[in-house]
């Protein structure tokens, strides 16, 4: 088994990744060890709020790449180790046995060079699945401008791959990983996406959860409604699963490029809103935002949007159609739907929302309920009481996974 | 009016059928006669398996799948669940429509809510149980849940490890499902809960430790997501390993 010192160095260089979902796969179980839950399933949450769903370990940080904004960077002083195939299968195996985890997140540095890291990877998961039966989940981040053969290959043994985009545009790319290109990036995620497409026609194995990608935020000059715009541009063409977002953190107090702070936590959570909105509320990234802008940090995305359309607003809920009321502010889509079967026995008045745990502190302003309209009179007082910040002066404190939807989201990928 | 009734559905069942043929209103259900107040009427309801039967028909005829909703409800661990359950029913047969979904509703709400909480603790358990490998490598989880629920976990477990023995440990209801790798057989017992010294345990803590981001401390959010009565069993959540 791996050593207690190993697994801190390799596992305190991997937790920075966000995207620990299990979900969107549903490998079955035959003979071996290990399933996959399509809904994903959280195992434990860590102190900093967030789900324990998948063993997350690098092969090595050992990096031949000098990525300004990384901790494994080449030129930074930090205690390194490299993991055996071995031992990361057994350790796999165990963590799944005692139910402490849904499977394995396996990245790497760039050890080496790109095409020998991928190879050790490859490897790792073919034993894990032959050598070691075991078919739960694997995530594989793919090492860009490995040949395409191994990532190919990869993809049969696993359930989902990544390739991250690392920044939200080339020039801020070329500026802080200048070892990486977009081209680098993009291709493996295009041609996996491409193979996915013809799979879905013959029914194979490949990739089963797909492809998801991951930007840091605030590293670089980019604004909000540029890096959504460039969200739902690879939502559309790659039909990636997800895409993170991760907030910079200052791990390189030496570079004058870099900024010296983070880009804080509210900001990475307003994009994980807006991200949600677009997804699953049927919202167009130019209804929330304009390309040179920046998300309201006052309001959520919805709210920011709902202030802004006053003529839309109140909505009755005994007669608005669903997508509208899942629009309020304060209704999310399981209220909506929640209304919607109520409404099918009777008119709903404001003690049927209540009676239904319908939180109405927000909502209460942009409905009527049988014609009658119980918020606030002005538009400035609405404004006013709905203003996030008010009571909440450690607001750098807020996590990203301070509401349950986004939650839910960001970790278990579940709609 | 309160009935005493034994903890068990069928019982449940006739006490519905019992408060029709008498016309009972405003019916509370007790499982022992120390929880009541001595003010008002009290009968003692014995099962019986035609009335019940007759209950359970009708209102499958009605509920059609969502009758499951009644039985997973049943395994809740509140002290009023089978008030609130007989609530149910008993506006279900007087609607004679499958009301599930009127949340606006009060008696239908509040039997919402406990079944809710029972569909939630079985997702939960499925997550935050950890077995412990014995020294006869038989992987063994003593988990203490609120709702009754070690049987409803159990195929989970079995589809997952295949043929990986294990034991399932509820020392609450005291209910062990045992899986040799072949089929499952569940006991009812009284034991406590025993201790098992497994090196894989401390691994994981130190795993749990490291990965969490210090800057972003947040305990409160993590209780909310992994409740305190969970963390007994949680290698990662024991301060003496
Ligand atoms: S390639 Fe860049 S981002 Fe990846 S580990 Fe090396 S330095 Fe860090």
């Amino acid at each position: 088994m791996i050593s207690e010192e190993k697994l801190k160095i390799l596992v305190d260089s991997a937790k920075f990744d966000v995207s620990c979902s299990s979900s969107g796969s549903n490998r079955k179980n035959n003979g071996g060890i290990g399933n996959a839950s399509y809904g994903g399933i959280c195992h434990s949450f860590t102190e900093d709020g967030r789900c324990v769903s998948l063993l997350k370990i690098l092969m090595t940080n050992v990096c031949e790449y000098n990525c300004l904004y990384c901790v494994n960077r080449r030129s930074n002083d930090v205690p390194r180790a490299i993991a055996t195939p071995n031992e990361i299968c057994e350790l796999t195996m165990e963590f799944y046995k005692h139910n402490f985890i849904e499977g394995l997140f396996l990245s790497s540095a760039v050890y080496k060079n790109a095409d020998y890291t991928m190879e050790l990877l490859l490897e790792t998961v073919i034993k894990l699945r032959k050598l070691y039966n075991f078919t739960g989940y694997i995530h594989l981040k793919g090492i860009p401008g490995a040949d395409t053969n191994l990532i190919m290959r990869a993809g049969e043994y696993v359930d989902r791959m990544s390739f991250n985009l690392e920044l939200p545009s080339e020039k801020s790319l070329k500026l802080l990983a200048p070892q990486k290109s977009k081209k680098a990036i993009l291709s493996p995620i295009s041609m996996i996406s491409g193979e996915k497409q013809w799979n879905k026609s013959i029914k194979s194995r490949f990739l089963p959860a797909g492809q998801t990608t991951q930007m840091i935020i605030g590293a670089s000059p980019e604004k909000d409604g540029h890096i959504l715009k460039l969200t739902e541009a690879l939502y559309k063409k790659y039909s990636l699963k997800r895409v993170y977002y991760s907030s910079y953190i200052p791990m390189n107090l030496k570079s004058n490029i870099l900024p010296k702070e983070s880009a804080g936590l509210l900001r990475e959570h307003r994009l994980y809103q807006a991200d949600w909105l677009i997804r699953f509320y049927g919202f167009k990234v130019n209804e929330l935002i304009s390309e040179e802008d920046n998300l309201s940090l006052d309001y959520d995305p919805k709210c920011a949007w709902a202030l802004s359309h006053p003529e839309l607003f109140p909505v009755e809920i005994n007669t608005a159609p669903v997508e509208m009321l899942a629009r309020v502010p304060g209704i999310g889509l399981r209220s909506a739907y929640k209304i919607i079967s109520a409404r099918r026995y009777g008119k709903i008045d404001l003690e049927g929302l209540k009676r239904m745990k319908i939180p109405l502190k927000r909502a209460i302003n942009f409905i009527t309920t049988n014609g009658f309209y119980k918020g606030l009179k002005s538009e400035n007082d609405i404004k006013l009481s709905l203003l996030e910040n008010k009571n909440q002066p450690t607001y750098t404190q807020l996590s990203m996974f301070s509401s349950p939807e986004i939650l839910r989201s960001v970790l278990i990928g579940e709609i | 009016m309160i009935y005493i009734i034994e903890n068990s559905l069928e019982n449940l069942l006739t006490a519905v059928f019992e408060s029709y043929k008498n016309k009972d209103k405003q019916v509370s259900i007790f499982t022992n006669t120390c929880q009541t107040s001595c003010l008002e009427e009290i009968k003692i309801i014995k099962t019986d398996g035609e009335k019940a039967n007759r209950v359970e028909k009708a209102l499958r005829k009605i509920l059609n799948y969502s009758y499951n909703h009644i039985k997973l409800a049943f395994r809740s661990g509140e002290t009023n669940k089978n008030t609130v359950i007989f609530n149910y029913i008993c506006e279900t047969v007087n609607a004679n429509d499958n009301i599930s979904e009127n949340f606006a509703n009060s008696s239908v709400y509040s039997f919402y809510e406990i079944f809710r909480k029972v569909q939630k603790e079985v997702h939960h358990l499925k997550g935050f149980i950890r077995f412990s490998k014995t020294e006869e490598g038989i992987y063994y989880a003593p988990f203490s849940p609120d709702n009754d629920v070690c049987d409803l976990i159990l195929p989970h477990f079995i589809k997952r490890y295949s043929s990986m023995p294990f034991i399932l440990h509820d020392y609450k209801y005291n209910k062990l499902c045992a899986y040799n790798g072949k089929e499952s057989k569940i006991v009812y017992e009284k034991i406590p809960p025993l201790k098992v010294k497994d090196e894989v345990n401390f691994l994981f803590k130190t795993y749990y430790q490291t990965v969490n981001i210090k800057s972003r401390q947040n305990i409160k959010l993590m209780k909310n997501y992994m409740p305190k009565r969970y963390h007994i069993n949680m290698p990662e959540k024991d301060e003496l390993l």
